[in-house]
């Protein structure tokens, strides 16, 4: 009997303590995940706003006027032109509200296909907040000389039950349009 | 159960238990460095801002090529991004083409050299250029 009760009891701790170390070995497992997933998402995400930096450098290039076309919180609409004179192009960046997320993308001409994107954004989404020549916010659309631009992007998170949070990375910039300033 | 089995099993648990946390410890300092490494690039973007800005100012002539020191010079600013306040120092210097410092009174070339530092909630300082190696960018007057 006694022998009995000695298996019984070395087995309940015995499969305690595995238990403990497989949970341990999974949160491990999901932490390191997640910090790898925190560097991709830093890693695209800057790529992603390096082109973005692109794109808003043409605002105003090659054209005489409505360089802006349009400022809102999630969209900007501006045009450039391929030479001066020459054919113009309009480009779209917008934040587009789909019913569990929201996303980034950027679109010339009307396409229907973005030349860029869609990524995916937390539930923060894009901010955009216009300048004029002094630091003044919000000003008319053809008194705007920069444009501070905040975008949090997103992964989804290795295992909810785990660790249940967004990988997220909040990036703020600024964008002077120096063809506006010539 | 013997002592002998005990005595492993309580070895075996002290070994998972130091490895266990061996572990965690790496990756959480793999975690603090991507995470401060966030930081050090949002400060980069804030310095960028302040470049573009006397870019721009300077190129469209709101600002005369004279009057960058007088503007500039030991200007000291704060931001907030993320929460986390950046507190930026500018300095200006004549110099020549290459950078070096110059006592040209009209100088053809100013050199800007900013520096900033962020107090991480963790108590450490995080510096983005340093005062005395400072990130630095030549303009050059367009109407010498």
């Amino acid at each position: 009997m006694a022998a009995i009760l000695e298996a019984i009891g070395a087995t309940i701790i015995g499969g305690i303590f595995i238990l403990t170390m497989i949970t341990s070995i999974i949160y491990i497992h999901a932490a390191g995940v997640n910090i790898n997933e925190q560097i991709e998402l830093v890693e695209i995400s800057e790529d992603v706003v390096s082109v973005i930096e692109t794109y808003l450098s043409l605002v105003g290039a090659g054209v005489a006027d409505s360089a802006v076309i349009s400022t809102q919180d999630t969209l900007f609409t501006f045009s450039y032109a391929d030479s001066v004179g020459g054919a113009r192009h309009i480009v779209n960046m917008a934040q587009e509200d789909l019913a569990d997320n929201k996303q980034l993308a950027v679109y010339v001409d009307g396409g229907a296909t973005p030349v860029l994107g869609p990524f995916e954004l937390s539930d923060f989404g894009i901010q955009f907040t216009y300048y004029d020549v002094n630091d003044n916010p919000n000003p008319a659309d053809s008194l705007v000389r920069y444009v501070q631009m905040i975008m949090e992007f997103q992964y989804d998170t290795f295992r909810e039950d785990i660790d249940k949070r967004f990988i997220l990375h909040r990036i703020q910039i600024w964008k002077y349009f120096k063809n506006l300033y010539i | 159960m013997t002592y002998g089995q005990i005595f492993l099993i309580l070895l075996a648990m002290v070994l998972f238990s130091t490895i266990y946390l061996t572990t965690y410890n790496s990756l959480f300092d793999q975690a603090d460095l991507a995470y401060k490494g966030m930081y050090l690039l949002n400060g980069q973007k804030i310095l960028d801002k302040y470049f573009q800005e006397i870019e721009a100012k300077v190129l469209g002539d709101i600002l005369p090529f004279d009057a960058l020191q007088s503007v500039y010079n030991g200007r000291s600013d704060s931001l907030t991004v993320s929460d986390l306040v950046y507190h930026l120092n500018i300095t200006t210097t004549p110099c020549t083409v290459n950078g070096a410092d110059t006592a040209t009174v009209t100088p053809e070339f100013i050199r800007v050299d900013m520096s900033m530092w962020a107090l991480h909630p963790d108590g450490d300082t995080l510096w983005i250029g340093m005062p005395q190696f400072p990130i630095s960018k030549v303009f050059v007057d367009l109407y010498y």
